[in-house]
């Protein structure tokens, strides 16, 4: 009797458990979800006064000001109190122009995405936030993203419109929520080697191939593999005790080798190497091109190119650069390169443009890679989306956020690039963020001069975005929200094989025994399921644009016109 | 009568244990000495037990740099400390009522404790009681309070060992004597306890040294609350996620992290307490872990 008391017992705690849980899950849910309803109707017209900003859910002015919670991620590390001091200037242009008080949360690049998915699932504070483009589907999924496509007709919206061009200001759409804006940034990929300058210059690679300091802008002039070959032979002649290409296995150099539309996630992609207006999704795994390119790193690493411990280092290039035993790595190159890389390297290098010209591709992987938008946690969406036009259309907002305050964190030199006050430099600086490329619009703030910069810089960098070849499926982006289970088994079939392929390690005579392995594995974790659901996807996305995206012709004009002067 | 100095079950039994002691104590050695090399040797030739230029640099950075170090060193020791007390006062005033046998409802109590030892919520619903009923988040109460006030296995251990190794004539004696429950608490049962409330003193302190989950989720704008736990998680998160990315301005911002000689440095900082108070509360240790578990 007493035993079936207490079983009694136990399965009613049980119960009651799960039924609190359901009741507080559905009850978090119809919040937001009324929240978000009552703003779809929201518009700003017909208000002139502009000492209050009304919304359809309040009313705000200079002394009851919009608190918002404005996330965002630090690459590098800042003083406290000079975030404040930020944050205090921040609001004081910020109250009486937007009456947006802003409150900075900053954020770890190791943990945002899982801290911003706990406070949207806690309900905390929270409005505008960095969305990884991985996460857009799930984080939609569990309805924490505000759909902003019911403030584009606003004056606000047109604004972003107006900076990001009509095609990348709705790149962050899926299933026509429009989730995010990806920062204003250069989205090609162009890349190929960074080498150390005093080796090319010792064993004559300088001036065979014409290299020079701090040369790092894209001529269209781009040089096959094999070269890489030529070159990394003669360092390893001159010097058997240097590494002349160091990869790790961590970070897939595949990019720089083989281009394709990774279509989000790689399990089922474009191939764009073999035909460039393909919209048949294929396994990336199978395709010619990946097997050339893993060959390729195979018969480097047979050859002893390729750093030996690569399968498992975990030191990055600069580490290994500073220490002054490795030649070359692989990354991507864009205008001012050059001397990010000497910062982090410690040494002078050349950098040179490999693979193809098609690689420096459009898709929405590479322009949606970090987006901006607004959390459902948020009080008032309309205010955290004139916060967010703001960031795209407002170069005080940025320059604030961005460089801190001007004669205090940052001064304008004469030719107008900035720099840090005097007394300051990269190694103590109080306050520089440094992230434009990841949230916002960059170009409204000012060029850092950090000595091969001047101030049209922002237009070499966009410039560098005219070599830009679209892919096909641009805009498209896969909601891969079902399909996280099987998405999950093709990550870890993936990583068990990939780090071996991608550094060459498993050897010539090991490509074509791993790479079968690699395959069975993905089919087995459900790979076919996933590309026909997302070949339906692209369908089905291609019938509602209208057809495949077309680079625009001036991107091929500025192609053609270097292929004839090359 | 005279043992023979040296048998074969003696020396195998030595071996084994000298190999097994080896394996635990030598990568500690290793740590410490790459944290005593010299940056560049340490990337050039790789950690060695014997390395070829020594340089202090690592400590002194921390030294310097001290502000963040230096904090979250005192936020681990004071929560450790004031952690530890409370765990053990709590969990010794949950186990004595429990241990006595005519407790009215003592079985319901009993389950109630049990319970939590099998189901807990999740991530997710903590976070929201944490943080919505309690405001807990970015305050000093975030390290402290979830996870390891209380734990259900602890108060199960010492109750066990209160219920076989104080004999029930004590508290009769006692009660007799004119005792309230109180006095018996303090004067009798504390001091005969003691082996296993300091063994468990020992798991709650280790616990609340070694946790970086606390920070990670509850702290989030007040990062001078960090521990050192916290700080070193990051750093190497950090460095792993940086260095993987192909994104040439996120490999720009991987330069910038301390090298790893200073991860070596502060790995070792972060272990040096334990490694000191440990072997004072070994007697206790061995005792309380021993007879809790065989008349458990």
């Amino acid at each position: 009797m007493k035993r079936k008391m207490l079983a009694a017992f136990l399965a009613a705690t049980m119960v009651g458990g799960l039924l609190v849980g359901c009741g507080n899950s559905g009850d978090t849910s119809g919040s937001s979800k009324s929240s978000s309803g009552t703003t779809s109707t929201a518009s700003a017209s017909g208000e002139a006064d502009a000492s209050v900003t009304k919304t359809e859910l309040g009313e705000y002015t200079e002394e009851n000001p919009y608190h918002l919670v404005f996330a965002f991620v630090e690459f590098y590390e800042q003083d406290d109190a000079a975030r404040t001091a930020v944050q205090d200037a921040l609001n004081e242009y910020m109250i009486p122009k937007y009456h947006i008080e802003v409150e900075f949360l900053p954020l770890q690049y190791a943990e945002y995405q899982q801290t911003i998915q706990l406070m949207i699932s806690g309900g905390d504070e929270l409005d505008v936030m960095p969305i990884y483009y991985s996460n857009a589907s799930s984080w939609i999924a569990m309805n924490g993203i505000v759909d902003m496509n019911q403030y584009m007709d606003t004056p606000e919206g047109q604004a972003i419109k107006d900076v990001l061009g009509e095609a990348n200001a709705t790149v962050g759409s899926m299933n026509g929520i429009l989730f995010g804006f990806p920062a204003q940034k250069e989205s090609v990929e162009l890349g190929g080697l960074t080498m150390r300058a005093d080796i090319c210059d010792e064993l004559g690679i300088a001036e065979e191939y014409g290299l020079e300091l701090n040369q790092d802008e894209y001529t269209g002039k781009v040089y096959d593999w094999s070269v890489a070959t030529e070159i990394f032979k003669k360092v390893k002649e001159a010097h058997p005790e240097m590494t002349p290409l160091y990869l790790q296995g961590s970070a897939s150099p595949m990019r720089r080798l083989a281009f394709f539309d990774e279509l989000a996630d790689q399990f089922g992609v474009l191939d764009w190497e073999a035909d460039h207006d393909s919209t048949t999704v294929v396994n990336e795994f199978e395709t010619d091109t990946y097997k050339e390119a893993v060959t390729q790193l195979a018969e480097w690493f047979d050859a002893g190119y390729i750093y030996p411990d690569a399968l498992t280092d975990t030191q990055g290039s600069a580490v290994m650069m500073k220490a002054g035993n490795t030649f070359s790595y692989m990354s991507a190159i864009k205008p001012g390169y050059l001397v990010e890389a000497k910062a982090s390297t410690g040494t002078d290098c050349y950098a040179m443009y490999f693979g193809q010209d098609v690689e420096g591709g459009y898709s929405t992987t590479n322009v949606s890679f970090y987006d901006t938008g607004i959390a459902t946690n948020s009080a008032d969406p309309e205010m955290a989306f004139k916060f967010i036009s703001a960031l795209y259309t407002d170069p005080e907002v940025m320059n604030l956020w961005q460089n801190g305050i001007q004669d205090v964190n940052y001064k304008v030199l004469d030719d107008g690039t900035a720099y840090y006050v005097d007394g300051e430099d990269a190694s103590n600086f109080k306050y520089h963020q440094n992230t434009g490329w990841f949230m916002g619009n960059q170009f409204n703030t000012y060029v850092w001069n950090d000595g091969s910069k001047d101030a049209n810089y922002w237009d070499k960098l966009q410039h560098h975005n005219d070599w830009a070849q679209y892919s096909p499926a641009y805009g498209f982006m896969w909601d891969s929200s079902e399909y996280s289970t099987q998405i999950t088994a093709l990550q870890n079939a993936l990583n068990t094989y990939r780090p071996a392929l991608e550094t060459g390690s498993v050897g010539v005579a090991g490509v074509e025994e791993t790479l079968q392995k690699l395959n069975d594995a993905l089919y087995a974790a459900g790979l076919q399921t996933v590309m026909d659901a997302k070949q339906e996807q692209l369908d089905k996305w291609l019938d509602e644009n209208g057809g495949a995206t077309e680079t625009p012709q001036s991107n091929l004009d500025t192609i053609a016109a270097a292929k004839e002067a090359n | 009568m005279k043992e023979k100095p040296f048998s074969k079950y003696q020396i195998l039994a030595n071996a084994v244990m000298i190999i097994w002691t080896l394996a635990i104590i030598l990568p500690f050695i290793l740590l410490f000495m790459s944290s005593i090399t010299d940056e560049n040797t340490l990337v050039a030739n790789g950690y060695s037990f014997f390395p070829k230029k020594f340089s202090l640099a690592s400590y002194s950075y921390i030294i310097k740099s001290g502000g963040q170090i230096l904090k979250a060193y005192g936020v681990s020791i004071g929560v450790t400390v004031v952690g530890t007390l409370l765990n053990v006062l709590l969990s010794a005033l949950m186990a004595y009522p429990l241990s006595v046998k005519n407790l009215p409802g003592r079985n319901v109590m009993m389950f109630f404790v049990f319970f939590t030892m099998l189901f807990n919520g999740g991530i997710v619903p903590s976070y929201i009681m944490w943080t919505g009923t309690f405001h807990i988040k970015d305050t000093i109460f975030a390290q402290l309070l979830p996870n390891f006030l209380l734990s259900a296995w602890n108060v199960m251990m010492i109750r066990t060992y209160f219920t076989t190794s104080i004999p029930d004539g004590l508290y009769e004696a006692a009660e007799i004597d004119g005792a309230s429950q109180f006095t018996i608490f303090w004067k009798i049962v504390l001091p005969l306890g003691k082996p296993i409330l300091v063994t468990m003193g020992t798991f709650a302190g280790l616990a609340y040294w070694n946790d970086w989950t606390n920070g990670l989720y509850y702290i989030v704008k007040n990062t001078g609350l960090y521990n050192v736990q916290n700080l070193l998680n990051q750093m190497v998160q950090n460095i792993q996620f940086l260095t993987q990315s192909s994104n040439s301005n996120v490999t720009a911002a991987a330069s910038t992290i301390p090298a790893t000689g200073i991860q070596m440095a502060i790995a070792f900082v972060a272990i040096l307490p334990i490694m000191l108070i440990f072997p004072s509360f070994q007697k206790y240790y061995a005792k309380g872990i021993a007879l809790g578990a065989v008349k458990g």
